[in-house]
Order: C-alpha cells, then sequence, then structure tokens
C-alpha cells in the first residue's frame, strides 16, 4: 500500500514538472533541456531555506519558485537572440552549468554528500509526515499547476504562444509582442517547476545533485512528448503511463540491479518509437513540424 | 607545471578531434545533431574488452574489430532510423529528440550488458610517462595525439582531393545540387557515419586505455565536441581542429586555474558566450535543405 502511495507521489511530482515543460516545449515550441536544473534548483533553495533558516513550508516554496522565476528569466532572454537547434544547445549548457554548480559549490549546496534532513513540512499547524498525507500535498499542488496551466493556456496569453510555435514571424508581424511571451513562458514554467523540486526534496527529505541532470531533463522532456505535447493532459497521462511502466515491470520480476538500466532503456525506446511513429504522443496535437518560418 | 598543462591539453584535444570530426560532418550532411555519437564512443572500447576477453585475441585486433563494429552501428542508426526519418522531412527538434533517446538506450545497454562499474582495458600496471620538454605523456597519450593529427591530416587529403571526399563536401554544401549532379547523398552520408562512427569508437578505446571505461564515459566527450563544434564552426575541418583545440585547452586550462571542479561550468561559459555573441542561423539549417 506504501508502495502504491508512493507511485502516486512521484505521478504527482513528475505531473507538475511535465505539465510545466509542456508551457515551453509544447505550447511555444521551444525545445529546453533545462528542466532538470529548475528543478534542482527549487528543490535546494527549499531544502536549504528549511535546514538554515527554519522558515515555513510554504514560505520556502514560494521563494523557491520565484528564485526560479529568476533562473527562468536567465535562460528565457537569451532565447530571443538564439534560435533554433542553437537554442537547444544553449539550455543543455545551462543545465550542465547549473547542475555543476550545485555539484561543485559545496559551501553552499554540500557538493555531492547532498543535504540529509530536510524536515517534514507543516501546513497550517498539520506536520505531514505520512504517505497519505504527502500524497494528499502533492494531489493538491499539482491540481492547482493543472488547472492553473489550463487557465494560461485558454487565455490569450496561450493563444500567441501557441502562434510563435506555428509561425514566429506571422504572430510578429500581427503585432504580437512574442519576446514577453516567450520570457514569460520560461519564468512561469521555473517557477512551477520549483514547486515540483520543493515538494521533492520535503517527500525524500534527502537530495543530491544526481537527481538534476542532463538525463534526468531528457526523461522529463521524454514523458511530455510521449503524452502528448501541446494538449492539456497528455503530459499527465505521459507521466502516469512512465512512472507505472517501469514499476510495472519491477512487479514482474525484474531484478533490481538491471532495474534502472532497463527503465531508461524503455524510456530511450519509447521515445525513439514515438518519433518515429507517432511524434504528437498519445494525446498530443503538436507535431513539430513546421510549415511556417523555424524562430 | 604550465607544459604539462599545455600537454594535457594537446591530448584532450586529439581526443575531442577524434570525435568532433565525426560528429561535425554528420551535422553538415545530414543536418542534425547525432547525440547519440557519444554512445558509439563508450560503444568502442566494450566490445573491445568484449572481444579481447571472449577469444583471448591480442587488444590490438580486437580494437580492430570494434572500431568497425562500431561503423557498422553508425551505419545502422542511420539506415535503421535516421535515414527513414530525414526523408520523411522529419522537424529538426525530432531528429534531436531521437538522437538523445538513441543515446539513452544505448548507454543503458551497455550498462546492462557490462555493468556500470569503471572497467580497464589492457594491462593497469602504472607506469611514468616519457619525459617530454618537462612535461610526461605517457604512450597512450602518445598513441591518442598521433591518431589525431594522422586521421586530421588524412581527412583533410581526403575531403580535399578523393573524389569520396568532394562527394561529402558537395553534399555538405548543397545536398539538392550535388544530387543533380549524380552524387547518391544518402550513400555519401552513409560513409560519412560509418566513418566518424568509427573514430567515435577508436577515441573511445584509447579513452579507456588511459583512463578505464564506463557507459556513460561518452556523454561529456560529446559535450566537448558539440562545443568544439560550434565554436569552430561544422563548415570547415580546420575549423573542428580549432574548436577542438580551444576546447582541450580551455577545458584543461580551466582545470588548472580554477580548479577541476568547474572544468564544465568553463568550458560551457565559452560556449554559452559563443552562441551569444555570435548567433547565427539554426546550426542544421541551410537556405536549401532538402535531402532526398
Amino acid at each position: 500500500m506504501e508502495y502504491i502511495l508512493h507511485i502516486l507521489i512521484l505521478i504527482g511530482i513528475y505531473t507538475i514538472l511535465t505539465v510545466s515543460l509542456n508551457l515551453i516545449t509544447g505550447y511555444t515550441g521551444l525545445l529546453s533541456v533545462t528542466h532538470a536544473a529548475f528543478y534542482g534548483v527549487g528543490a535546494y533553495v527549499a531544502a536549504l531555506m528549511a535546514l538554515r533558516l527554519q522558515s515555513p513550508f510554504l514560505v520556502n516554496v514560494a521563494c523557491a519558485a520565484v528564485l526560479c522565476g529568476v533562473a527562468g528569466l536567465v535562460v528565457g532572454v537569451p532565447s530571443l537572440r538564439i534560435r533554433g537547434d542553437s537554442f537547444v544547445i544553449a539550455t543543455f549548457a545551462f543545465q550542465v552549468i547549473t547542475f555543476s554548480v550545485l555539484n561543485n559549490w559545496s559551501a553552499l549546496t554540500a557538493g555531492p554528500m547532498g543535504l540529509p534532513g530536510i524536515p517534514r513540512p507543516v501546513v497550517f499547524g498539520l506536520r505531514i509526515s505520512s504517505p497519505l498525507g504527502f500524497l494528499v500535498l502533492v494531489g493538491l499542488f499539482s491540481t492547482g499547476v493543472v488547472l492553473v496551466t489550463r487557465r494560461i493556456v485558454l487565455s490569450p496569453f496561450g493563444r500567441v504562444l501557441k502562434a510563435v510555435r506555428e509561425d514566429e514571424v506571422f504572430a510578429q508581424a500581427a503585432g504580437k509582442n512574442i519576446a514577453s511571451h516567450k520570457v514569460l513562458v520560461f519564468v512561469i514554467s521555473a517557477g512551477i517547476a520549483a514547486v515540483a523540486g520543493a515538494l521533492y526534496a520535503y517527500y525524500i527529505s534527502f537530495i543530491d545533485p544526481t537527481s538534476f541532470t542532463v538525463l534526468e531533463s531528457i526523461l522529463i522532456i521524454s514523458i511530455v512528448i510521449i503524452g502528448g505535447a501541446g494538449s492539456l493532459w497528455g503530459p499527465v497521462v505521459g507521466a502516469v503511463v512512465l512512472v507505472v511502466l517501469p514499476e510495472v515491470l519491477r512487479c514482474v520480476g525484474l531484478p533490481s540491479s538491471v532495474a534502472a538500466n532497463v527503465r531508461q532503456i524503455l524510456y530511450g525506446g519509447a521515445l525513439v518509437a514515438f518519433m518515429m511513429w507517432r511524434p504528437r504522443g498519445l494525446l498530443g496535437e503538436y507535431s513539430f513540424q513546421r510549415d511556417g518560418v523555424q524562430g | 607545471m604550465a607544459i604539462q598543462v599545455v600537454i594535457n591539453g594537446l591530448l584532450g584535444a586529439s581526443l575531442i578531434f577524434l570525435v568532433a570530426s565525426g560528429f561535425a560532418l554528420i551535422l553538415r550532411t545530414a543536418r542534425f545533431l547525432h547525440f547519440s555519437h557519444g554512445a558509439v564512443f563508450a560503444l568502442g572500447p566494450y566490445i573491445t574488452a568484449a572481444i579481447a576477453v571472449g577469444t583471448g585475441a591480442h587488444l590490438a585486433a580486437a580494437a580492430a574489430c570494434a572500431v568497425v563494429a562500431c561503423a557498422l552501428v553508425g551505419c545502422g542508426m542511420e539506415l535503421g532510423i535516421y535515414g527513414p526519418l530525414r526523408r520523411r522531412r522529419a522537424a529538426p527538434l525530432v531528429m534531436i529528440l531521437v538522437s538523445f533517446g538513441l543515446y539513452i538506450m544505448l548507454e543503458n545497454l551497455i550498462g546492462l550488458v557490462f555493468g556500470v562499474n569503471v572497467r580497464t582495458l589492457g594491462s593497469s600496471d602504472v607506469k611514468p610517462g616519457i619525459d617530454v620538454i618537462g612535461a610526461r605523456i605517457t604512450k597512450v597519450q602518445l598513441l591518442s595525439l598521433g591518431a589525431a593529427l594522422l586521421y586530421g591530416v588524412g581527412l583533410a587529403v581526403w575531403l580535399a582531393a578523393t573524389r569520396a571526399g568532394k562527394a561529402v563536401r558537395a553534399v555538405g554544401n548543397r545536398a539538392s545540387l550535388a544530387e543533380t549532379c549524380g552524387i547518391r547523398s544518402g550513400r555519401v552520408i552513409l560513409r560519412v557515419f560509418a566513418l566518424g562512427s568509427a573514430m567515435a569508437g577508436l577515441g573511445g578505446v584509447i579513452s579507456a586505455l588511459d583512463v578505464g571505461m564506463t557507459p556513460g564515459m561518452g556523454l561529456r566527450v560529446l559535450m566537448m565536441a558539440l562545443v568544439a563544434t560550434v565554436v569552430g564552426g561544422a563548415s570547415r575541418l580546420t575549423g573542428v581542429a580549432l574548436g577542438a583545440l580551444l576546447v582541450g585547452m580551455a577545458d584543461h586550462l580551466g582545470a588548472w586555474q580554477l580548479g577541476s571542479q568547474w572544468r564544465d561550468v568553463f568550458v560551457f561559459c565559452i560556449l554559452l558566450g559563443v552562441l551569444l555573441l555570435r548567433p547565427r542561423q539554426a546550426l542544421t539549417e541551410s537556405s536549401t535543405a532538402v535531402i532526398p
């Protein structure tokens, strides 16, 4: 039972990550390999505040989101100047740099040793320490994130994002300020990813940089793609499918020594398969084919 | 000390060049970022080890077979996955994502079959290197330097003087135009994949002889090769060579001056600087990027 709760909590956290990445990649059409970095910065900010300042849970989450929003700004602004594949490489660079800083700035982050002993969150006087309590907490946050994202996507802001994805020059010609949209979507998305990071930090009560590598970024991208980029529920479905599938294999009897490798092979293989035969993913509407001018 | 760092930088650059030259050629002709090139780098030494241990063959023979195997793997990726996608006019993002997926699959396949711990290739006696103007170079590092130089010169001559090489340049420049002159771009790209993958595998073998092998050894080299290609420019071999030299030097000089924990940050900041200061049209695009 606790195992099932654990899976559900992971699904919830990954839903927040994939829904936020979907804003950048699915709706705006910008492939970003930086998401694990945002996830990690959020986790570390929340953890450090909890450990060093003993500040309350919600304050930590808010600060993580704000600081990550600034990080999103740092990544989003260059997107105006660097286009196409070069931008993917730039986000790659940001990811590697962030990981390296988390891993090596030992004075602040304790480097590879990680931060243990993150306390249990206390929300409105309630101390959340059971898996069920965590599930409720994560469930509330992920539902909130999905609802907020839905509002964003269905708003004029969201429509401009889609316009940028489909034909950026045309959108500009129609008078839309695509620069502000591109930067804002990064800020918002990074802030949301930080929430996932904070939740993760509190749940596992220990974080280290190895959870926030390039490969993790690619994993999150895979889930978004497979679930369906550019759709509201695609990322959620993707998170469910791709978190549950490797666990199913483990239950079927795969030895745990190879479980990690098999899990990744599954993700990589699914990504390749979907790109070959159904780039729009399970539920998506965007298949990365562009008729307009590349942005 | 400085001389040692410079020599180390040169050696790093030679390994990066072996990988980056293939990466750049694939980028020019097939027009996408072949991320899984890094996995081929890791595949080389592992196949070598498997052959050497399995059949008791001499290390050099096993390495030769492994290099051929790597070429075959590269061709397989092109024939099975990249080629069909390209002919379907798949978007560049699709190609990048596929190459990510392939990289993950291959790295974990290696981990699955061979285990994720560091393994050594060849004898593990620790011998002092040869003394060269105050610095020390090991035999393996000399091998690396020699291989890169030989290959660089050979590749330059091949590209400039031979028919096949010129075909590569033609496809890299304007594939559709090359097609009208009777150059089969599909064949050319296949050849480029074979050659590039072979050299990446060789690079992996050399690296494994030097510092051992893990399934993830290709990731960092690929990142360095990527920086070298972007910084030096993919369109000319001299650009790639200079890029590799720059990155190799920056990597080691950065490690020396800033501490080895900041190597990656230093190199990638250089990359970001280049991208920001010299934004260029998407790496993979050209004005007539139609490839049959």
